[in-house]
């Protein structure tokens, strides 16, 4: 690892002072990096929050369809979370105990001005890491904003399709909504106040979840998710504040219980962000936090306590003048709940960046209860002919995160299900991890080529399924083990178009190059190969058609009882139409028109092909 | 979305309205064959759906959402759909039309019962919303003729109060399927139309719905407000 450093250090210092920037495109903050825009979102037949996750292509487990969980191959395949920002500063989607589902933001869709998603690593939310998706919000409409939409969330094609025949047919069709009321004034420098409201549905019985979720309920109650979430925000003068709440009936999947937890949930969280200028310096800095608490509902039939409260608390300030910048952030992490006898976790991190984005130092150092660490990264490009060229080299050590394993080990009884062996947790331990990236691109009119290469060493706990006797996962317990081995990843993209089209194909190819059997299960668990072709018209203004084709390779979750997870290939396709202006969009989007077998986890539904009416009002 | 959770189903029930929509049982690969057709089938419909619009944009101009005709009628189901165990009954049917993107773009509305042959099946009325596109030509003295392709939904509202285990009760299914129409002037601005259309349903194990209907339609000058709102 100091080698690594020393060589971080000698690269970037040896750097030619002319070697020039990786373009990134206007208005992206990240080389690598992809920026969908709110007419990006809705060409796309975006409807929900988690579908940005689809538009991006970004890999994503769900269980249910409902919480889809982006899968961070960050050293090791979900051993991090995705770094989820709204407009700069961290958003909390849902407790250390739960999938960190996209939908869970309180954030409306028809808010979402744009969303940039970054590989890393990188400087975000006032700290240096790893992968990063920052969900940048503007005011949706001048005064008013509603949507409605209408169509089956997980397909639901007739009686018997998805339900056993001993159980209830269940119509997956309805209607899910949200709305927003906006406040403009104009002063020194405008600025707008508003609020969203949002609610959501999912009806999870679809026959590889209903055995689960029937018996987790009382039998006079159906198996529902039903949310809601309520933002406000204020945008003045470079100032961003946000709060928002969520609260509602749930029944998320916890991935070490292996099935889903009746869950009454309520949360409140609120953000202040700013960013100001003092003379050649630019400041910026948040204050964000967040409450949650997940009590056993009336409606649940399994014993578990549950009685969980969190709190978390992040603070950042970063200053930058000229070719230098530094910043410190910290954390902290409070939850209660049966047994647990330390709620607590902290974590303090300072960084300095050196140079411009074609050379670049950036180092950080981090400490926790656990570990003091040292990170940080070495970026240097170069153009070689029409290609510009950019190397990135990167050591992180990230202290373990919390959550069920953590909390367990220190106690924590709420998931107890009598019977059910209990979570070996095993020590505590932090992820390393050593990455190098080579990266190019091709730019030549409108059209872009991206490709890029990189190598990860990684070591690290991941979790596997140590089934009971009778090999199921429901009521199986998950041991934590330590993974180590080498991986590589091959990425390529390119885009381009006229005035009414724009194409873009993408492709990832990665697998395990050395490493132990637990290192190499871990990697197994994602397509090691997945690909992508979209295309989207716009005939003229008002008009705008997409369709867009994904195939992954079939992945194996080995410990599960049924661990194969199919390959597919899956088509998309959506039709906007605006009307009255821009006062009103209508549009039907298809997914999954092949009807391929989509399935992304291996206790996870088969999601069949969906369709969706949405209409959208903007006064 | 969220009905009251009935009663398990009873067994009674299995081999009665159980497979009321879903027709028989048949083994899990064979209905899996069957809805792999019946994606590639929607494919099929919605490309062109999604393409034709595109090529057709640069015909469209002026006329585009000039005109709107609402439309009423009889509707009939044909063969095919449901089997033996139910009897279609007439229905309504109910249209609204514009010129739109070199073609016609409308909303369709249809409503149909069926009354089941046995005793232990319910009957059921099925209410079908659709939107669609297709081109419009003259075929000369007036009379023009149409063809589209359209995509929706069926709902199925089924009348067994409790009676066959009160587990059914409701079920929308995706729906796609194409048309074709004639025309003609009848007096003024009222017309007279019949279409045949084929609609292809999601259910279990698909069906294919032949419907036949007729009726008046009129056709109005679209006001300038409703122009705008439009464009």
């Amino acid at each position: 690892m100091t080698a690594l450093a020393a060589l971080l250090v000698a690269l970037a210092l040896a750097a030619p002072p002319r070697a020039a920037a990786l373009l990134a495109p206007p208005g992206m903050p990240c080389p690598g990096g992809r920026v969908l825009t709110r007419a990006d979102l809705e060409a796309g037949g975006a409807r929900h929050l988690r579908d940005v996750l689809r538009l991006a292509g970004l890999d994503a487990v769900t269980v249910d369809g409902y919480d889809v969980e982006p899968v961070v191959a960050w050293g090791l395949p979900s051993a991090a979370r995705l770094r989820v920002l709204v407009d700069g500063a961290p958003a909390a989607a849902a407790t250390s105990l739960e999938p960190a589902g996209f939908e869970a933001l309180p954030v409306a869709l028809g808010e979402v001005a744009r969303v940039v998603v970054c590989p890393g690593p990188g400087v975000a939310g006032g700290a240096w890491g790893g992968p990063w998706i920052d969900v940048e919000t503007a005011p949706p409409a001048r005064h008013a904003y509603g949507a409605v939409d209408y169509g089956n969330e997980t397909g639901d094609p007739g009686p018997d399709r998805y339900l056993d025949r001993s159980l209830p047919n269940v119509d997956h069709w309805g209607p899910d909504a949200e709305g927003a009321l906006v406040a403009p004034w104009r002063s020194a420098g405008g600025g707008a106040a508003w609020a969203v409201l949002r609610e959501h549905r999912l009806l999870p019985t679809d026959t590889a979840i209903a055995p689960r979720v029937f018996a987790a309920v009382a039998p006079d109650r159906y198996p529902s998710r039903v949310l809601r979430t309520a933002a406000a925000a204020l945008d003045a003068g470079g100032v961003r504040v946000r709060a928002g709440g969520r609260w509602g009936d749930d029944l998320p999947h916890l991935a070490e219980l292996g099935r889903e937890m009746p869950t009454s949930r309520r949360s409140v969280q609120a953000s202040v962000s700013a960013a100001r200028g003092a003379g050649p310096v630019a400041l910026r800095g948040h204050v964000a936090a967040a409450r949650f608490s997940l009590d056993r509902p009336a409606w649940g039939r399994l014993p578990a306590p549950l009685g969980w409260t969190e709190t978390r608390l992040d603070a950042a300030v970063s200053a930058r003048a000229g070719r230098l910048a530094a910043g410190v952030q910290a954390e902290h992490t409070a939850a209660s709940g049966p047994g647990l006898t330390d709620g607590a976790v902290g974590a303090g991190r300072a960084w300095a960046q050196v140079g411009r984005p074609a050379r670049r130092l950036t180092v950080q150092a981090s400490v926790s209860e656990s570990a003091l660490s040292v990170g940080g990264a070495a970026e240097v490009a170069r153009r070689v002919g029409p290609a510009q060229l950019r190397l990135t080299l990167a050591v992180d050590r990230t202290p373990p995160r919390p959550g069920p394993a953590l909390w367990a080990r220190r106690g924590y009884a709420g998931l107890d299900v009598p019977g059910r062996p209990a979570l070996d947790a095993g020590p505590p331990r932090p992820t390393s991890l050593a990455l190098a990236r080579l990266g190019a691109v091709v730019e030549r009119g409108g059209a872009r080529v991206e490709a890029s290469v990189e190598a990860q060493g990684a070591r690290g706990p991941i979790l596997r399924p140590a089934l009971v006797p009778g090999g199921v996962a429901v009521g199986g317990a998950f041991r934590s083990v330590e993974a180590e081995g080498v991986t590589i990843v091959a990425r390529a993209a390119a885009s381009g178009g006229a005035g009414w089209l724009a194409l873009r194909a993408s492709a990832t190819a990665r697998g395990a190059l050395v490493g132990d059997d637990a290192f190499a299960l871990a990697w197994r668990r994602l397509p090691a190969v997945r690909g992508r072709v979209e295309a989207t018209v716009r005939p003229d203004e008002r008009l705008s058609l997409h369709a867009a084709l994904s195939a992954w390779s079939g992945a194996a979750w080995t410990g599960y009882p049924e661990p194969d997870v199919p390959s597919a290939v899956v088509l998309n396709l959506a039709l906007g139409k605006r009307a009255w202006g821009d006062r009103l969009r209508f549009a039907v989007t298809a997914r999954n028109a092949l009807d391929a077998r989509e399935r992304t986890h291996p206790l996870g539904a088969v999601l069949a092909p969906r369709l969706f009416a949405r209409a959208e009002v903007r006064l | 979305m969220t009905p009251p959770r009935p009663a398990r189903r009873p067994p009674h029930a299995q081999s009665g309205a159980a497979g009321a929509l879903a027709t028989s049982p048949r083994a899990a690969h064979g209905r899996r064959r069957a809805r792999r057709r019946g994606g590639a089938a929607l494919a099929l419909v919605l490309l062109p759906a999604l393409a034709l619009p595109a090529l057709a944009a640069a015909q469209g101009g002026a006329d585009d959402w000039a005109m709107v005709e609402p439309a009423l009628g009889v509707a009939s189901p044909l063969a095919g759909g449901f089997g033996p165990e139910w009897a279609a009954r007439p229905g309504a049917a109910a249209r609204l039309e514009a010129p739109a993107y070199g073609g016609r773009a409308r909303l369709a509305l249809r409503v149909a019962g069926y009354e089941a042959a046995r005793p232990d099946l319910p009957a059921f009325s099925a209410v079908t919303a659709l939107a669609g596109w297709g081109p419009s030509v003259a075929l000369g003295a007036g009379v023009r003729g149409g063809a589209g392709l359209q995509v929706g939904a069926v709902r199925y509202a089924f009348d067994d109060g409790g009676e066959f285990g009160g587990f059914l009760q409701n079920e929308t299914e995706a729906a796609w399927g194409a048309w074709l129409r004639l025309d003609a002037p009848l007096a003024g601005r009222l017309r007279v139309w019949a279409e045949a259309e084929a609609l292809r349903v999601a259910l279990a194990d698909p069906a294919t719905v032949a419907t036949a209907s007729a009726g008046l339609a009129l056709r109005l000058d679209a006001p300038a407000w409703l122009r705008a709102v439009l464009r």
